[in-house]
């Protein structure tokens, strides 16, 4: 196995096939296009794909009804992997471009229901659904040339998959002000990795390995939303109850708890705008597979966004978000973010976008082999996520 | 329903005074008004998102009411529209036009910024007050002055438009800042603000001589020593040491790579009496804090962030004008003695005069102790102490070389001393028997450090490797750990013309001077200004007019003449250079078409070898309309500075075009062309490219929503072959190099009178083609690192940056 895929399959592993709640430094949007348009700001979403991440969020619905959404996405990835150079004086004069790769990917973001009134009790929401929190997909290939630049052989990496949950939420409104909320999911889901080595010299043998693992567990959540008015505040935890990897071998995974708080302003102005905050924090310290340290670091994030009704067009929205990587400080992730929202009839359908581009060193991740002692391999890559979602609510 | 007529009878028992829609609840509103359940659920819902109606007409655009749901409700309901807010949005917009191209820098942005929340009570104000504020000259603060002193008060600050001697210019300028309220110390009403910012960016660090740049040079110095390219038998200097500091210094600029920016600013009042306020903030990309208030253990605060900065201050205790402990900013007289920005005076003669709280980026010029004004009748005098540390460079035997302002700094340099600073300004106001404004002031200050600074190049410069020590300015300086200032100054301001300077002579010999005069009308000023900085003159805090920074064009601007590459950043010392020179700058409005913005003459000899240099630049603007300008600009420079061989001259020709359009009231749109050209005199050590040039074309378009949300996007090409370029983009200048594309995109947006967000995102592509570097000998080749035998040939480098801002503000 070449040093470069070898070192993509060990970072496939730390970072892919991990339920979201673990995966923080790969931030996935999960509820809808209107949330990832305002910095991804899933806690916060007042939605039936919110409400399976945080069950207490229904209290801001006024639902009389049913409400569903839909949601999909299309994920664009670009990786380059660059090499310094230098002068015979030692100086670095730039940098030159070793590998491109790029991948379009779509992926489902996830369906749900909500129900309010309708026979329920006046104060008892319920959300149920399936969401794709994560999922894993990695294109790398390239042609293999010796110093003379003749073709010798081709390399190919591909990682598919994606987790799944089939999640319930249920909340109570004790009061107008407060809202608590409980929940849960099962998990389930896959990964399959493929590295081919084909050489044009026949008498080298060729490559090809493959691995499949099937990914299950049980997940909960607890929350809480306060209603102050033009402010809300929202707190909770999620709590991976049972992580298991199937496959060539079996692997348990122990996660740690994240803990998760979000406030929503609505300031009362001609823009009818609302901005929302939320952060979380895991202590992924803590976490082991096999009971062995995973080594990680404590995890935590932030995202911010805006949403402003257009006099006479669209809802704009507009955000961002800072996730830090579980796994090193170099692979901490920026995201710009920005939607649109349209009505039609009874129909809300909403637009958004991100853009994550990371630049990490090959030798600032540990775990991860470096091509020669002394080398820094840089790799530059970028994350477009497009997401469209959909929901109608009706009366019953 | 029975609750329904319940409210229609307690409506109609007090028939005078309809219900407030805006307060009104769902159930309220579709018993009064017959509207559907859901319909005045949706109203009320869409009233409490919009803060209010503030007419009957805006509830159409709830989407559940229709126009003939209007009759009842007007029926039923009377419209209270929302108060306006105590504080102005307008703040932030106040506060981009200052951090405009030409603008007055950070540290005063800063001081006037309490003043756009909490205006100066005009009445009350002296052309000290008043010649501090944003492109007020001393002309237009005196005749304000005397405009209060001979007539009185006034009712409102309009008056003052029709003051003799006030330009319209000085007016526009003054009146943001300025109200007729009065003073109040009674009043113990708290206000305050809030401002976070967030900076995340992605992409090589090198730009500007970053992190990336210092980075590249410290490895380039230890590989040369790795590679045996420094001898250092007979020099003092213990090469092991400098390998380990090297190593040290990589190191720990190493944990600067992946650093996102912050900043947290806290500022309260009370009423007249009481300010106060807090800083933390790291820049993005640097090295970490070392403690950030000195002496106090924050635990991870002083790790997590880089800059620290606190004030408390108290005004108007009787003559005690205000006392101020903690960070303090001071600027007097013409800054040649003290004025503790770290922005060097391009070009600029005005300045946020006075003590202002400093809560600025400033760490290696900031005072840290208690000043305070007191004003007892004609006689303003400003008294300060402070004990702050200092960064250095340290040599090898443990002693402070050259003090250092180095935003990639390491534990060596960093708080390598202690500066003790006393002084005290006095001014004697003979404005009662002599013009306005017409004053004469004394100055004295001490420096004095925890240990002695001990200059000597031979610890800084790499012994034998064929390049002479060149830097007069630097060996001119003297060992010791003390050093004081005397100054002078007067003003004196006759009709429309203003004269005014200042001499300061330091305890070892070196003098500095500045004397400037101004004459002005509403069409037309003239400013003259000759200054002269002597060589042996190194107050640290001199921020006089000046056109070069002390540490240009010297061996400082080259990492490999230097054992520690890092004291580089000695280039950006703020202090002049040792210059001597006549500025001659004019503005002339021919005609409601036709302006000269901003025409200047500036020559001057640098002193260290005497060399004669002159710059010259002249802006004009038609109009033919009001929406449309047009504006061109020339520059030309030429600089003579001292190289290897022989001095080398460059002649610099710069040509700008720029015009702004109008094309509805909610746009502005913008484009600039500039084309530039050094001509250089041929150096046979780099080779015999004579000609360097480049230029770029840019683009933006802000587009107004409505007042409180906007967007701004912009793009910029450029193309330069040697000669790199600046953008003024947004609210920073931006440095462009090899060829490229920029896009970036702000967005403005007043959520509320209390919360406002600026959220700006940008993507920066540059290429450098690297050709010619195929070498048929392997130990003179081109190869990657830690591959030594690898040979590379051409290639492109391609670099991608982005960049995120977002700054976000609470008053209160």
């Amino acid at each position: 196995m070449s040093l470069i895929a070898s070192g993509l399959m060990t970072i496939a592993a730390l970072t892919g096939g991990l339920p979201s709640v673990c995966s923080l430094g790969q931030w996935q949007p999960a509820t809808t296009a209107a949330a990832l348009g305002m910095g991804g700001s899933d806690y916060t979403s007042v939605s039936a794909l919110g409400a399976l991440e945080n069950p207490a969020i229904m209290g801001l619905g006024r639902l009389e009804g049913l409400r569903v959404d839909g949601a999909g996405l299309a994920v664009i990835g670009y990786e380059k992997r660059l090499r310094k150079v230098y002068d015979q004086f030692g100086s670095a004069i730039g940098e030159s471009e070793a590998a491109f790769n790029r991948d379009l990917a779509v992926m489902p973001g996830g369906v749900a229901g909500w129900l309010a009134g309708g026979g329920l009790p006046e104060n008892l929401s319920l959300a149920a659904g399936l969401r794709a929190p994560s999922s894993f997909r990695y294109r790398y290939d390239r042609v293999i040339r010796d110093a003379a630049y003749v073709e010798t052989g081709t390399e190919r990496l591909e990682i598919d998959g994606s987790e799944l949950e089939v999640a319930l939420s249920a909340a109570l409104s004790p009061s107008d002000m407060v809202t608590l909320g409980l929940g849960g999911g099962w998990m389930t889901g896959s990964r399959e990795m493929v590295w081919e080595q084909t050489w044009v010299d026949p008498t080298q043998p060729d490559v090809k390995t493959t691995t499949d693992q099937d990914i299950s567990g049980f997940a909960a959540r607890g929350s809480a939303l306060f209603d102050l008015g033009r402010v809300r505040l929202t707190a909770g935890a999620e709590a991976v109850l049972s992580y298991e990897i199937d496959g060539d071998s079996s692997m348990s995974v122990d996660l740690p708890p994240t803990i998760r708080a979000g406030a929503v302003y609505v300031p009362g102005n001609r823009l009818l705008s609302s901005f929302v905050a939320e952060a979380y924090y895991a202590t992924m310290s803590d976490a082991e597979i096999e009971g062995q340290p995973l080594y990680h670091r404590d995890a935590w994030g932030i995202a911010a966004g805006v949403e402003n009704n257009l006099p006479g067009g669209p809802t704009g929205r507009f955000g961002f978000r800072y996730d830090s990587s579980p796994i090193d400080r170099s692979l901490d992730a920026t995201t710009f973010t920005a939607g649109l929202g349209f009505e039609a009839g009874p129909w809300q359908i909403d637009l958004g976008g991100g853009f994550t581009p990371v630049r990490w060193r090959q030798t600032d991740v540990p775990g991860l082999p470096s091509f020669i002692p002394g080398d820094s391999l840089q790799v530059e890559e970028s994350s477009t996520r497009v997401m469209l979602s959909v929901s109608r609510t009706v009366g019953i | 329903m029975l609750s329904s007529l319940l409210l229609a009878l307690l409506v109609a028992a007090s028939p005078g005074q309809k219900p407030d829609l805006n307060s009104a609840t769902a159930e309220e509103i579709a018993a009064l008004s017959g509207l559907e359940p859901a319909a005045a659920e949706s109203l009320e819902v869409y009233i409490f998102r919009a803060g209010g109606l503030e007419e009957l007409y805006q509830a159409l655009e709830c989407d559940a009411v229709g126009p003939e749901d209007l009759r009842p409700l007007g029926a039923a309901f009377r419209i209270q529209p929302p108060g306006e807010g105590d504080l102005s949005p307008e703040v932030t917009d106040v506060m981009e036009r200052l951090a405009a191209e030409d603008g007055p820098g950070d540290a005063a942005v800063d001081a006037w910024e309490n003043l756009l929340v909490r205006p100066l009570p005009v009445n009350t104000a002296k052309s000290w007050d008043l010649r501090s504020l944003d492109r007020v000259s001393l002309v237009d603060a005196a005749a304000v002055e005397r405009r209060l002193r001979n007539i009185g008060p006034v009712s409102s600050v309009r008056s003052l438009r029709d003051v003799q001697y006030l330009s319209y210019y000085g007016y526009r300028n003054m009146e943001d800042f300025i109200s007729t309220r009065e003073l109040d110390l009674s009043s113990m009403e708290l206000f305050g603000s809030y401002r976070m910012v967030v900076e995340g960016l992605s992409g090589r660090e090198d730009y500007d001589e970053g992190l990336g740049y210092q980075l590249d040079n410290l490895e380039s110095a230890m590989y040369d020593m790795e590679t045996g390219g420094r001898d250092y038998t007979g020099s003092p200097v213990d090469s092991t040491d400098v390998y380990q500091r090297l190593e040290s210094s990589l190191e720990e600029l190493e944990g600067a790579r992946d650093v996102a920016g912050f900043q947290h600013r806290v500022m309260v009042g009370m009423g007249d009496r009481m300010r106060g306020g807090l800083r933390l903030a790291r820049e993005a990309y640097t090295p970490a804090g070392y403690g950030i208030f000195h002496d106090m253990d924050l635990g991870d605060v002083s790790r997590r962030f880089n800059e620290g900065k606190a004030f408390v201050s108290l005004h108007h205790l009787g003559p005690l004008h205000q006392v101020m402990l903690g960070n303090y900013r001071l600027s007097l007289g013409q800054g040649l003695m003290i004025d503790n920005s770290d922005e060097l005076m391009y070009r600029r003669l005005d300045r946020a005069w006075g003590l202002h709280p400093d809560l600025t980026s400033t760490r290696q010029f900031a005072l840290l102790g208690a000043a305070a004004e007191v004003r007892a009748g004609d006689v303003t005098g400003y008294g300060f102490f402070s004990s702050a540390p200092r960064d250095a460079v340290v040599d090898t035997e443990g002693r402070a070389n050259i003090l250092i302002m180095a935003p990639y700094r390491n534990s060596e340099m960093a708080n390598a001393l202690m500066e003790t600073t006393a002084g005290a300004y006095g001014f004697y106001d003979l404005g009662g028997f002599l013009p306005t404004a017409t004053a004469v002031g004394a100055g004295f200050m001490n420096i004095s450090y925890s240990d002695s600074l001990f200059p000597d190049y031979r610890y800084l410069d790499i012994p034998g490797d064929g390049y002479i020590w060149e830097c007069p300015e630097y060996d001119v300086m003297e060992t010791g750990s003390e050093k004081s200032f005397l100054a002078l100054s007067g003003q004196t301001v006759l009709a429309n013309t203003s004269l005014e300077g200042e001499l300061v002579r330091q305890d070892n010999g070196g003098l500095a001077g500045l004397a400037a005069a101004r004459w002005q009308n509403d069409y037309f000023y003239l400013t003259g200004a000759y200054r002269h900085y002597g060589m042996e003159f190194d107050n640290p805090y001199n921020r006089g007019f000046a056109e070069q920074k002390r540490f240009d064009d010297t061996v400082f601007e080259d990492p490999y003449y230097l054992n520690h590459p890092l004291a580089t950043q000695l280039t950006e010392w703020p202090s002049p250079k040792p210059e001597e020179g006549f500025y001659v700058e004019s503005r002339f409005q021919v005609s409601q078409h036709v302006t000269f913005t901003k025409v200047y003459l500036d020559v001057w000899r640098s002193l260290p070898y005497s060399f004669g240099n002159h710059r010259f630049q002249g802006e004009v603007e038609y109009r033919p309309d009001f929406p449309v300008r047009f504006r061109m600009k020339y520059k030309y420079q030429s600089k003579t500075k001292m190289h290897d061989v022989v001095p080398t001259t460059s002649r610099t020709h710069e040509t700008t075009l720029r015009s702004f359009f109008l094309p509805t009231n909610s746009d502005y749109f913008s484009v600039k062309l500039r084309l530039g050209m050094v001509e250089l005199t041929p150096n046979p050590l780099y080779g015999d490219d004579r000609l360097l040039s480049g230029g770029f074309l840019s683009a933006n378009w802000e587009h107004n929503f409505t007042e409180s949300f906007s967007v701004l996007g912009g793009s910029t090409l450029w193309a330069t072959d040697g000669m790199s370029q600046w953008e003024f983009e947004d609210t920073d200048i931006d440095f462009l190099d090899g060829d490229g594309t920029k896009l970036y995109v702000t967005v403005k947006n007043t959520l509320s009178d209390n919360l406002q967000l600026r959220f700006r995102v940008l993507r920066k592509d540059t290429w450098y083609p690297r050709t010619g570097l195929y070498r048929p000998d392997p130990d003179d080749q081109y190869y990657y690192q830690g591959e030594d035998g690898s040979m590379v040939t051409d290639f492109g480098d391609h670099v991608t940056s982005y960049g995120i801002r977002c700054q976000l503000d609470v008053r209160w």
